[in-house]
């Protein structure tokens, strides 16, 4: 689907060449300002990598490539339980995308779809609740997983960001732009309102879900706060803690830490991509709505 | 769980006239759904309680108390105590100023920048895909290592900084100096979200139906004029959640000013990069006064919710 | 059909799972922060000995020290020893109060230095060791003076010494002589040698980190200090801050941000400043970072040429609500014995250890370290920062930036009400 492009050729009126010309001109134009912008936003992370094969002698100057090394990630290697990081970030960052695709989904959905009382409240409530910032509850927090016996388990990590006010928000919007006459064409066909949302809502919507997944990935895996306050054992630790433990006492390593930047980032690129060839297919062939 | 659809089914001869058929199954349909709306709510509506309203509500009492630093049970009733002190405080006030400022810059650079990029992108086929990925990396990077990257960029005499310098901006350190550190917050921190916004109107732009498209060429509308009446209105949801989004999540910047602070004070340099977040974090746990960082994270929110609730009253179409 | 009934059963089973969580959090009740664990009547269980013990630290250069240490310790006292580790110090220090608060702080802490000790000494989450010190093989003689002082607050005394720390100034020298400067021996040849780096070089001079400590190492050249908050602006604090804000204004000093850095370490490596307060920390990262760099580590230069350094370091303090101090302390003696003060040396952890013996055996392994004698670092200063140090360190870093920043307040000013604010 290329919307936005006209895929309807006009007539020459008698300039047929000279428009065409300036048509992919533009295009290349076009083409090669987004290239640099993306050449733009890739550069920190190819910057990130470059210094993670510096030797710490070298750092901030420019090397040949025989002075390269993978000295960084030895050293992480062999200070870290690096494999068991990986793991655990890996099955925390699962658990909450699969549980915060259920529940922001049919969330959004209900918000989104049906009139009924106390909706506008919920849905205000919603927005009120992503105003207020973790660190201002993090302490409670903390104490309330202390009290539930939660500390440096995996329900501490998980449970409490399944449900994510911004996803649910970023639901509700995508469902509304579904048109209503799908969901009376559903009743009069006799569907229930839950089949009409499995059936009909969440497969038009497939790429708001695809975005919710690769968000709560994202931040899930990304995120440092929480599991630093919540997890105290080196073997409980997720990658972004573990990897900020990788220092001296008193300075940082500048090179190891790239080095763990690298390690922290490359996964979610991959993930990222595998996903992204997952929704292409997906939205092609839900069709042409409307 | 079906509906009959059909009024006829209902109807008894004689009994009622269709009207009231008619109007007894929207009755009915309207108690299902309400029953199935509040029950596909109820998972997300319990984890809300539990993991956000009942910390935030927790720590709202604590914004009238004072507590001490390492014994939760020890607190005093203080009242508004902590509310006037912030009122009086300069600090605070400087910090509801600064992610003001931050906030008019930040959202409507990010968002226009957002729907230009992602509208430019449908023009391409080929690497679309890897053009989107490059775009997102920024957001999936960690925050410390993007803003310390940037911060090799805009050193005195770094490779940003010296081209800017040349081009009429300060000879300086833009992170290490009073004037300039706020806007290199500003550019940092849109650098790491403009991709998460390119990657949601590019969802959205994708659910505009291309015949919309087919009809304006067709009625000799230009690019611009299709963005304008086709891809603009379609994208007002998506559109909607960008700038709210992005509204709420500019108020909360703390990462990339916490990681500019390092080793020193937060909010540096001389509290130019101090933003509500350092400050409520500052108080709560650099300066390990709870009650004082809850009773700021109170007033941003009554703030909030009184600017939402004008909002309606003035634009009743707002978030719809 | 698989996909709805996996989708209900995912919501069925997350409804549930929320119900049963809600029901058991309901006995919990998050609204009391303090239950009843780890009551602190443990004076009279003195006959039960635990068999674990927690020890707090940050994660950094000690991991592969403190993880032998903790395995003799089982191995001599039978005692598992679990690690709560912070990534760094700044999270121990982040996390701790609030641990206290959930009661779940570990029995023993390791600091790095005893400036954040006065406040959880106040407060009394802590406790003294003395008591303790009788029955236990802990032999304070073996540290030296300065630092047992430092580590003493009120006549009690708070932690047992691990690890020596000191400050030094470090000449980079490479920089300096490509300046024609010689090290400078006081205050004054001091600020002029920087501003000289500054005309010669266009370099920085003096690089800072603006943190309390670093602030506190000109205070003291000055001869000047906080004791405690009794003298915060005394005459000598303020010349030392004015003369520092009034080289950052001619560049000869600058913040270590400002050059780049993100400690002064970096812009030594990097050459782009001459000069910064430091410490032993620094020959481990050049060696690593710099190892072609010339550099010097000395006594701060003072007012009278003669040289000041403070002696302060890591020491184990034991939690006041820990179930079994004696046995904390047991702990603690095998942490801070000879071995392993010895063991600092062998295992190049990097520091220096508390005893004099030791520190005798890592000044002789380690060159650079030549200048820091026995009599230097017993006649050493102590961290005298007043009680309040996180909110006065707070402070007198903002005003300080903010005096730099040229917001027309003096050096006098800004003492004068940190005084008011956080004398005694």
């Amino acid at each position: 689907m290329t919307a936005g492009v006209s895929t309807v050729v006009r007539p020459a009126r008698g300039r047929g060449w000279g428009r065409r010309r300036a048509r992919r001109v533009g295009r290349a134009v076009q083409l090669t300002v987004l290239t640099l912008f993306g050449l733009v936003m890739i550069a920190p992370l190819a910057f990130a990598l470059y210094v993670s094969l510096l030797d710490p002698a070298d750092y901030l100057s420019l090397v040949p490539p025989d002075r390269l090394t993978l000295s960084n990630y030895v050293y992480v290697w062999q200070h870290a339980p690096i494999a068991r990081w990986y793991l655990n970030t890996l099955v925390v960052t699962a658990l909450v995308v699969a549980g915060a695709v259920v529940v922001n989904t049919l969330a959004g959905y209900a918000l989104a779809r049906f009139r009924f009382r106390g909706r506008q409240v919920v849905f205000l409530a919603v927005i009120a609740i992503l105003m207020v910032p973790l660190q201002a509850y993090l302490i409670p927090l903390y104490l309330q997983i202390v009290d539930l016996g939660w500390l440096n388990t995996v329900l501490a990590l998980t449970v409490p960001f399944v449900v994510n006010p911004l996803l649910i928000f970023l639901m509700r919007q995508s469902f509304t732009t579904l048109p209503k006459e799908l969901d009376e064409a559903a009743a009069v066909d006799g569907a229930g309102r839950f089949y009409t949302f499995l059936r009909i809502g969440v497969p038009l919507s497939l790429t708001a879900v695809a975005t919710q997944a690769i968000l709560a990935g994202t931040w899930t895996w990304n995120s440092f706060m929480i599991p630093v306050t919540m997890t105290t054992q080196r073997d409980m630790f997720v990658l972004t803690v573990g990897l900020n433990s990788l220092q001296a006492q008193h300075y940082t390593l500048p090179t190891v830490q790239m080095a763990g930047v690298v390690l922290l980032t490359i996964p979610v690129v991959v993930m990222f991509v595998a996903f992204q060839r997952h929704i292409v297919p997906s939205v092609a062939s839900t069709g042409i709505k409307g | 769980m079906m509906t009959t659809g059909s009024a006829a089914s209902d109807a008894r001869p004689g009994r009622a006239s269709r009207a009231e058929a008619v109007g007894r199954w929207l009755r009915r349909g309207s108690v299902r759904e309400t029953t199935t709306a509040w029950a596909m709510l109820t998972p997300a509506i319990v984890l809300l309680l539990w993991w956000f309203v009942a910390p935030i509500v927790q720590s709202a009492v604590l914004s009238f108390q004072e507590v001490s630093k390492f014994r939760f049970d020890e607190r005093r009733f203080v009242g508004l105590d902590n509310y006037a002190h912030l009122f009086a405080d300069d600090a605070f006030r400087r910090s509801l100023n600064i992610t003001a400022t931050f906030v008019l810059l930040v959202v409507p650079a990010q968002t226009v920048l957002a729907i230009l990029v992602a509208a430019a992108l449908q023009g391409v086929v080929r690497g679309r895909a890897a053009l989107r990925t490059a775009y997102f990396v920024p957001y999936m990077t960690s925050t410390v290592a993007v803003t310390t990257i940037f911060m090799q960029l805009f050193v005195r005499g770094g490779p940003v900084s010296s081209t800017l310098a040349r081009l009429g901006a300060p000879d300086v350190t833009w992170y290490a100096d009073a004037g300039m550190a706020l806007p290199f917050l500003v550019i940092v921190y849109v650098y790491m979200f403009v991709g998460l916004y390119i990657v949601i109107f590019i969802g959205g732009m994708e659910s505009i139906p291309a015949s919309l498209y087919e009809a304006a060429t067709m009625d000799g509308a230009g690019i611009v004029r299709r963005f304008w009446h086709v891809t603009l209105p379609g994208l007002r949801p998506y559109a909607v959640f960008v700038v709210v989004a992005g509204i709420i999540q500019a108020i909360q910047v703390f990462d990339q000013a916490y990681v500019i602070s390092g080793g020193t004070v937060l909010g540096s340099p001389a509290g130019a990069t101090s933003t509500l977040v350092i400050f409520i974090y500052q108080q709560a746990f650099r300066l390990n006064d709870i009650g004082y960082g809850a009773a700021a994270t109170v007033v941003l929110l009554v703030a909030v919710i009184v600017a939402g609730i004008v909002s309606r009253r003035v634009a009743p179409r707002g978030a719809e | 059909m698989t996909t709805i009934t996996r989708r209900r059963g995912a919501v069925t089973a997350i409804a549930v799972m929320s119900v049963v969580a809600l029901a058991a959090c309901g006995g919990g009740g998050s609204e009391e922060g303090g239950s009843d664990e780890g009551s602190t009547d443990s004076p009279s269980r003195e006959e039960e000995r635990v068999a674990d013990v927690t020890v707090g630290y940050s994660a950094g250069s000690l991991d592969a020290y403190l993880e032998a240490m903790f395995d003799r310790v089982e191995e001599e006292l039978g005692v598992t020893v679990t690690p709560v580790v912070y990534p760094t110090y700044d999270d121990q220090l982040n996390q701790l109060p609030n641990q206290f608060a959930g009661q779940t702080a570990p029995d023993i802490i390791l600091w790095d230095n005893a400036a954040p000790v006065a406040q959880y000494a106040a407060e009394g989450v802590i406790r003294p060791v003395d008591d303790l010190l009788a029955d236990s093989d802990v032999d304070l003689s073996a540290f030296p003076q300065a630092l047992v002082d430092g580590w003493t607050l009120d006549g009690g005394l708070y932690a047992v010494p691990s690890y020596l720390q000191n400050s030094a100034m470090i000449y980079n020298m490479d920089v300096l002589s490509e300046a024609g400067v010689e090290v400078p021996t006081t205050v004054a040849e001091l600020g002029e040698a920087a501003q000289q780096v500054k005309d010669a070089t266009g370099k920085a001079g003096i690089v800072v980190l603006e943190n309390l400590f670093h602030l506190t190492q000109y205070v003291l050249a000055f001869g000047g200090g906080w004791d405690y908050g009794r003298s915060i602006d005394s005459p000598a604090n303020v010349e030392a801050i004015q003369w520092l804000a009034d080289l950052y204004a001619t560049g000869a000093a600058a913040s270590a941000q400002a050059l780049g850095a993100t400690w002064d370490g970096e812009a030594i490596a990097a050459g782009t400043a001459a000069m910064s307060d430091g410490g032993p920390w620094y020959i481990g990262f050049m060696a690593g970072s710099a190892p072609d760099v010339e550099y010097r580590m000395l006594p701060l230069p003072d007012v009278d040429g003669r040289g000041v350094v403070t002696t302060y370091g890591g020491g184990f303090s034991i939690n006041a609500a820990a179930p079994d101090p004696k046995t904390a302390m047991d702990v603690i003696a095998v942490l801070t014995d000879a071995t392993a003060q010895e063991a600092i040396v062998t295992m190049e952890v990097g520091f220096v250890p508390a005893m004099t013996e030791f520190a005798e055996t890592y000044r002789e392994a380690t060159p650079e370290y030549a200048a820091f004698t026995d009599e230097v670092l017993a006649s050493g200063r102590t961290l005298d920062y007043p009680l309040q140090t996180a909110e006065f360190g707070n402070a007198l870093i903002a005003g300080f930036q903010g005096l730099v920043a040229g917001n027309g307040s003096t050096a006098q000013e800004l003492l004068s009400d940190l005084q008011a604010q956080f004398g005694q």
